[in-house]
């Protein structure tokens, strides 16, 4: 395994011991971020049912008071608005559901349209409380590749995070997947131009701490990242195979 | 009379539901989308209290109410919030925050904290009256 970043300065790894610990505490960190993210989008679908339930209540108690019968289209229309918010948290935590079971197998063959399309589901509000809008991922034909699908949503959110800084006038991220060979490239694109000899102080690069994960996670994932490009970044993956449930804990 | 509210979420459907169930208390309420729409109604007209809701895009809840504070240190000001973290709930308090619910809110709860936040507020205009008239009068030298 080996990760090969372009465009950041690679910096020295203190051993492998440092590297798996800071792999880990990005690992629950991603995981605690995009959990409260879920919850909060939870919580206002349930603010919204309970706001609904409390109207038709007062609306029964408002109908009792001056001996009214209650208005049926307006039940009805409040039963449904309560389905819909019942429908919209269940898709939430099935998202969460499937995040939760992505860290089950250590290497496995997924769908990287799918792994891609759930990383940008899941920083979707993170992105808009920066007026950010990810697209939805676009991509011709089915890519599948063999990798750590946890660790790669993670690297990807790391990068899509530095990014938010680099994001063209539109504010707006688009998303491609190609494929090559044995490799997949995630393509992030609508981002203006950085260099890391000329525009390190004007235009975001990753600090640090980012630029240290992004570095630990290519390195496990196998992943070459071009963050050197005109107006994308580019991220290669291989396919990994030699990762054990071990490994990483070690 | 009534209490005049202004109410601010991006959560449409939230502020069309809560604002009609305030309404039948009596309230009389006001709601925005976003936090530029909020700094903008705070400018031209006087508020009983302000619900923010802590997580919003563009402008989040704690900047919303620094701004707001600015405009009018004495607006009263509740935060709503879908995941209240202890830090947060502190940070609002220290930014001026009169109280913080969680959601989803028991609205005999945020009625409760309404009427506080309009008393608390009749007695900082009353406050601020009385000094100027003493500032007044000892100027004048009368």
């Amino acid at each position: 395994m080996g990760g090969q970043i372009e465009g950041l300065n690679k910096l020295d790894l203190e051993g492998k011991g440092l590297q798996s610990y800071d792999l880990q505490y990005s690992g629950l960190q991603y995981f605690g971020a995009m959990s409260a993210s879920i919850a909060h989008e939870i919580k206002n679908a349930l603010a919204i049912t309970n706001e609904n339930a409390g109207l038709l209540e007062d609306l029964s108690l408002i109908s009792i008071k001056n001996g009214q019968p209650l208005d049926s289209e307006r039940v009805a229309r409040l039963s449904r608005k309560v389905m819909e918010q019942i429908k919209r948290a269940d898709t939430i935590v099935k998202k969460m559901s499937q995040f939760a079971h992505s860290v089950d197998d250590p290497v496995k063959v997924v769908s990287l349209s799918e792994v891609v399309e759930l990383t940008l589901e899941l920083g979707r509000r993170t992105a808009s409380t920066k007026s950010i809008t990810l697209a939805p991922v676009s991509c011709d034909f089915p890519i599948s590749i063999e990798t750590n699908p946890f660790l790669l949503m993670n690297l990807l959110w790391i990068v899509i995070k530095s990014a938010f800084k680099r994001v063209n006038s539109d504010k707006k991220i688009e998303i491609a997947l190609s494929k090559e060979d044995k490799q997949a490239k995630i393509i992030i694109k609508h981002l203006v131009f950085y260099n890391i000899m000329t525009c390190q102080e004007n235009i975001g690069s990753p600090d640090l701490e980012q630029e240290k994960r992004i570095i630990h996670l290519a390195d496990w994932l196998n992943a070459k990242i071009d963050m050197n490009n005109e107006d994308k970044i580019i991220i290669t993956i291989s396919p990994i195979k030699q990762i054990t449930k071990s490994t990483i804990a070690n | 009379m009534s209490e005049k509210i202004l109410l601010i979420d991006d959560e449409t459907e939230f502020l069309e539901i809560m604002s009609e169930r305030m309404q039948n208390r009596g309230m009389n309420v006001t709601t925005v989308a976003s936090a530029k729409d909020a700094l903008k109604k705070v400018q031209d007209e006087n508020y009983d209290a302000i619900i923010v809701d802590l997580m919003m895009p563009e402008m989040d809840g704690l900047e919303t109410l620094k701004a707001l504070k600015k405009i009018n240190p004495e607006v009263q000001i509740i935060m709503l919030t879908g995941h209240a973290t202890v830090e947060k709930g502190i940070e609002a308090m220290k930014l001026g925050a009169m109280d913080l619910l969680e959601k989803p809110a028991d609205l005999n709860s945020l009625s409760e904290k309404i009427h506080k936040a309009k008393a608390r507020k009749m007695i900082l205009v009353e406050k601020k009256t009385e000094e100027k008239i003493k500032n007044i009068i000892s100027s004048k030298g009368w």
